[in-house]
């Protein structure tokens, strides 16, 4: 239902999210998105791969970035797609955020 | 045409109130929204609409005891409906939304409080009624998607 992977480019920690972030598996990725972004200053979430978001999901990505925040990190979002992209808007996380359309714009 | 006013119902089907149950109920809906021939991206409209509402009852309806969460789906060739009766505690779904403003930066912003936002954007029409169903009064939600 949801996968992750992790690489580094550059500066950036690149987490890629895979498959669903909903009701169902946003704990799982919630504590994943936590690991990842301890370990760098720079973390993109790769929404490339992401097929579908719910307000659960959206959970998530909040509790991300006032993490971020609080530790004074970057955070960006990369690639969404389709319907994820149309909730980001929907729920004006697209203001939140800084949104990337690929990660090959990452600088 | 005639043949496009005839609508395809199921029977009402219980699914237990519980998280397990998610994705049980979740699957039904899908599987009558491929039948009823909505586009995919229709489809995951849907499906996100169905999850919020679905686990919006789950949180509210029946505190810590059991109960039925009912649903129903029905089709024809203008619209998809869905509706979802629960017998625990009263609660209008509609009236609880807390649209948080876009131009609220991450501070101000609440974890909580898209779902039913969700709801109202996805769905054409949304109706709640708290009426008799089964023998027991119940929340009555009716969610309408048209094709377009």
């Amino acid at each position: 239902m949801i996968s992750f992977r992790r690489e580094t480019r550059a500066a950036w920690e690149v987490w890629t999210v895979t498959g669903r972030m909903d009701t169902q598996t946003a704990d799982t990725a919630e504590a994943a998105g936590m690991r990842s972004l301890r370990n760098s200053s720079k973390m993109a979430i790769n929404m490339q791969e992401l097929n579908y978001i719910s307000s659960a999901g959206l959970r998530v990505l909040l509790r991300l970035a006032k993490q971020a925040k609080a530790e004074g990190k970057q955070l960006v979002l990369c690639g969404a797609v389709g319907l994820v992209k149309e909730v980001l808007e929907e729920s004006g996380m697209d203001m939140l955020f800084t949104i990337k359309e690929a990660v090959d714009e990452l600088d | 045409m005639a043949e496009n006013k005839i609508m395809t119902q199921s029977d009402w089907k219980c699914f237990s109130a519980l998280p397990e149950a998610y994705g049980q109920i979740l699957n039904t809906v899908t599987t009558a929204a491929r039948q009823s021939g909505l586009s995919e991206q229709l489809q995951m409209k849907l499906e996100l609409g169905a999850e919020e509402a679905v686990v919006n009852i789950i949180k509210h309806a029946y505190g810590t005891a059991s109960g039925c969460i009912w649903i129903r789906t029905s089709y024809d060739a203008e619209k998809f409906v869905l509706e979802i009766a629960d017998s625990g505690k009263r609660f209008n779904p509609l009236k609880h939304t807390q649209q948080q403003g876009k131009e609220l930066g991450i501070d101000k912003r609440q974890p909580g409080g898209y779902g039913v936002q969700f709801m109202k954007w996805i769905f054409d029409e949304l109706d709640y009624k708290y009426d008799k169903f089964k023998g027991n009064n119940a929340n009555h939600l009716m969610l309408v998607l048209k094709y377009k």
